[in-house]
């Protein structure tokens, strides 16, 4: 690595946001792993129960995701460049997004239940829950985080404001990155 | 930051056009499916959480977790 690149390598964010990221990463991991193990030794439950799931439910929900991410990417892209232009619309975007997140997984969950299919049904539908509705918290914190964010963006341009748009960026990132790999197991395979 | 929205979109459609497939629980399609998954995964960190510009146990770091997952994952779904 030569002279320039090392001075431009740095940290996104609060150092501290990664940690928060890295202890998150490894609990959905343990999530993930018990989806597998579940799918492993209940095949046939597993793959009865996946095909009773909406997957435009889960695909609506990933463009969603993938999307606001996008929107908060170009927020703070925005931000740095501190050409006095107002960068909300792309905070309000993500917002947006998130809360047709939340108001689709409410739908998907009512839609469930009305069939009879809840948390008791079994080992699937306990998971599919569970840890679908742990990551609707995420989704309403990184909701309350980009409110925040929409806020500062209008803020004179500073390397701590940088660093506090940056960190909330990271975690609305977390969440859309988590969804993914939960997409993948309860739906796609 | 276009194209990595792009690539984003286009491999999700590609995994819910695998996930509709016949073969759906064929081991291939299973791997593919977590490819597009690990795939997305390593475009959002590299390019949105900005992991290019950080530092190399960072950007390692990550990637070892995204490798040692996918393939954890794959492992146990496919046996």
């Amino acid at each position: 690595m030569n002279e320039k690149s090392q001075a431009q390598t740095r940290i996104p964010g609060e150092p501290g946001i990664w940690a928060f990221v890295a202890g998150d990463l490894l609990v959905f991991s343990l999530f993930f792993i018990l989806i597998a193990i579940g799918n492993q030794e209940q095949g046939d439950v597993f793959s009865s129960a996946r095909s009773t799931l909406d997957l435009r439910f889960g695909l609506v929900n990933t463009l969603l995701l993938l999307t606001g991410s996008f929107f908060v990417a170009i927020g703070v892209e925005r931000y740095r460049l501190n050409d006095g232009r107002d960068n909300r619309i792309w905070f309000r975007l993500a917002i947006l997004s998130g809360v047709i997140f939340l108001i689709n997984k409410l739908f998907e969950w009512n839609a469930k239940v009305s069939d009879g299919l809840t948390p008791m049904t079994n080992d699937f539908y306990m998971y599919f829950f569970v840890f679908t509705a742990i990551h609707a918290i995420h989704v309403f914190v990184g909701v309350v985080i980009l409110s925040f964010l929409h806020k500062k963006s209008q803020a004179p341009f500073t390397r701590e404001a940088q660093r506090g748009l940056e960190s909330g960026a990271i975690f609305w990132h977390l969440v859309d990155l988590l969804w993914i790999m939960l997409f993948a197991l309860f739906y796609l395979v | 930051m276009t194209w990595a929205w792009l690539l984003l979109v286009a491999v999700t459609m590609l995994a819910w056009w695998l996930a509709e497939g016949e073969q759906k629980m064929a081991g291939a399609t299973t791997m593919a499916i977590f490819l597009t998954a690990c795939v997305k995964i390593w475009v959002i960190g590299y390019q949105f959480m900005e992991l290019k510009l950080a530092p190399a146990f960072l950007r390692y770091g990550f990637l070892l977790w995204l490798v040692a997952i996918t393939c954890s994952l794959v492992f146990l779904i496919t046996q």
